[in-house]
């Protein structure tokens, strides 16, 4: 194999010279994600490419496969755990962010889409059409249906409520690393019995092949109820939750919460004045808009049996509009200071836990635990409570030097990883592999790792997908 | 501006880029994002940075891609609203004073 200038060239001649660049500044761009810590000089890959078609991904992906060249594989980049960015030298980054095709099948209830079909457009077209799309993503502005799909989350959304976002894929066209072009699953909204093989790709994190097409049922849009409450203590809100579930109450399509430091900056901005306390949200759906009402006026029900300072049903929709941003624009946290003391983040936690424990876990993670650059770091508590799914964000001044907000950053791993396995979970937002490969093998065993590994190398011999992900490089 | 001045500039750009998560919200509404991340304002400010404090790439280019730039402040309002408010398109605007100011240093022209 020639050198990194032989490599673009033949990329270039493969997909088209528009299509692939080896500009320093395009190579690290898209070697980034939004992790700390950045791209370290020697995994820089070596030129990325937009194929702008399945064939196109795979006459790369036969190409890098022949000549052993690792390929990492982008949506948007808006990941934050470190899964797309490169771990080996010499690699190839990969884009599917030119695949944006739509084609509509209303009649047989779904859409096949490209995997670069931006999450914020889509969801506008879906919603036009009467439909919902079934996730929301913090970074719906930026992401692709290919990258969510490829990790297999709903985002803010409540699991129980819609389900997962497998739970809507019928099928998805797949390049394998031979460069391969496969198709899995169904046009029928009959899902296949036994053996899905649609359930190998959703979910992997580009670790078995690129997904380049996605067939995603379609679901009516239903109608909505915002609820608002405000508590004294972060606990009061988890106990909220449990008791309404306890009811067997139905399901919300969204339950939130956001700390009251937290909320400050948020609700500056669009004017809601000061957080009266720790913020829940919640918004329940139904095919009538008064049992929408109705399940609200339930959660309001037991926010105020909860101990809540006020709750009320959000009706303008400005309001619920301004309530919603302020939770949604989670970045917005960050805006709370000025000059030498500008905040950044330092570390960030997503961990799920039981039902039970959501109060335990929230004590646990403000002051439970032994990590001290965490207990010297600003905490900033918010996430998916309806959900059992917490985010934890460090912050520290711009200031602060970059070896104590890698402590920090580290720290907050490591609690992540205590807190879910100390009540056996998982996280359920974001992917599992890359910096949460240490967590994946104390969580479910070195069998368990040998066994993936074994299934990774059954269909990517060369090990050129994703590589180094698995093996959890660079987060021992 | 004599260099102690570039620095302060240095500093004042970088800090601001820091503050920028990465969150890429700002790269497909770029009116002049085609399809390269290096369009778009994200893109920029990270050539920036990685021009500044690790000293990569070619001045021209940085250059090339910051005068693509159509100082809408489409960005800028975005970044406010759903994020972190790193001002990109005022931290871009100082990026060309920056160029210029280090091609007038080099040439001679600061008193």
């Amino acid at each position: 194999m020639g050198g990194s200038k032989s490599i673009i060239g033949d990329l270039k001649r493969l997909v088209g010279r528009e299509n692939a660049s080896d500009s320093i500044f395009e190579r690290i761009s898209y070697g980034q994600d939004a992790a700390q810590p950045d791209l370290e000089p020697d995994k820089i890959p070596v030129a990325v490419v937009k194929p702008q078609s399945a064939q196109g991904v795979s006459e790369v992906l036969k190409y890098a496969n022949t000549n052993k060249i690792p390929v990492y594989i982008h949506g948007a980049g808006t990941a934050f755990k470190g899964s797309p960015k490169p771990k080996r030298p010499g690699s190839i980054l990969l884009s599917t962010q030119a695949l944006t095709s739509i084609e509509a099948h209303e009649e047989d209830m779904y859409y096949e889409l490209g995997a670069g079909v931006n999450l914020y457009e889509l969801e506008k077209l879906l919603l036009s059409r009467g439909y919902l799309l079934p996730m929301t993503i913090g970074s719906k502005f930026s992401s692709t249906i290919g990258g969510a799909v490829s990790i297999n989350t709903i985002g803010h959304m409540v699991d129980i409520c819609l389900g997962k976002i497998i739970d809507y894929v019928m099928g998805v066209e797949v390049v394998l690393p031979n460069g391969d072009i496969i198709e899995t699953g169904t046009r029928s909204i009959r899902r296949p019995a036994g053996l899905d093989y649609t359930r190998f790709f959703v979910g992997a994190e580009g670790l078995f092949g690129v997904i380049t097409k996605i067939r995603l049922r379609l679901i009516a849009d239903r109608n909505k109820a915002h609820i608002v409450g405000f508590f004294p203590e972060l606990t009061d809100i988890a106990h909220a939750f449990q008791r309404y579930y306890r009811e067997k109450l139905p399901p919300p399509l969204y339950g939130e919460v956001l700390d009251k430091v937290a909320a400050q900056a948020p609700f500056k901005l669009r004017g809601l004045g000061e957080p009266k306390g720790h913020m829940a949200l919640a918004i329940t759906i139904s095919y009538t808009q008064e049992e929408a009402d109705r399940q609200a006026n339930e959660m309001v029900r037991v926010f105020k049996g909860e101990n809540a300072i006020d709750a009320f049903v959000a009706k303008s929709k400005k309001e619920q509009r301004d309530y919603w941003d302020a939770r949604d624009n989670i970045l917005n946290i960050l805006q709370a200071s000025e000059g030498d003391e500008r905040l950044v983040m330092a570390g960030a936690l997503e961990a799920s836990v039981p039902l039970s424990h959501l109060d335990h876990a929230l004590e646990y993670i403000q002051t439970g635990h032994d990590y001290s650059a965490l207990k010297g770091a600003k905490l900033f508590i918010y996430g998916h409570i309806g959900t059992c799914d917490l985010h934890g964000m460090w912050v520290a001044p711009v200031s602060m030097p970059q070896a104590e907000r890698m402590r920090i950053a580290k720290e907050a791993i490591h609690l992540e990883g205590d807190v879910n396995i100390m009540w056996g979970c998982a996280s359920g937002e974001v992917g599992q592999t890359a910096s949460r490969m240490p967590f994946f093998k104390r969580r479910y065993g070195m069998a368990a790792h040998r066994m993936l590994m074994n299934v990774k190398r059954a269909i990517d011999p060369n090990n050129i997908l994703n590589t180094g992900n698995l093996e959890g490089e660079g987060y021992e | 501006m004599s260099s102690s001045g570039l620095e302060e500039l240095e500093k004042e750009i970088t800090d601001n880029v820091q503050r920028c998560w990465k969150c890429r919200m700002c790269v497909a509404m770029c009116p002049t994002y085609e399809g390269w991340f290096t369009q778009s304002t994200a893109g920029r400010l990270m050539a920036i940075n990685l021009y500044i404090k690790h000293g990569l790439g070619s001045e021209e280019e940085l250059s090339t891609m910051l005068y693509a730039c159509t100082t809408c402040r489409r960005c800028q309002e975005r970044c406010r609203m759903l994020s972190t408010d790193c001002r990109p398109a005022d931290t871009i605007l100082k990026a060309r004073q920056y160029l210029v100011k280090r091609a007038e240093l080099r040439e001679g022209k600061e008193p």
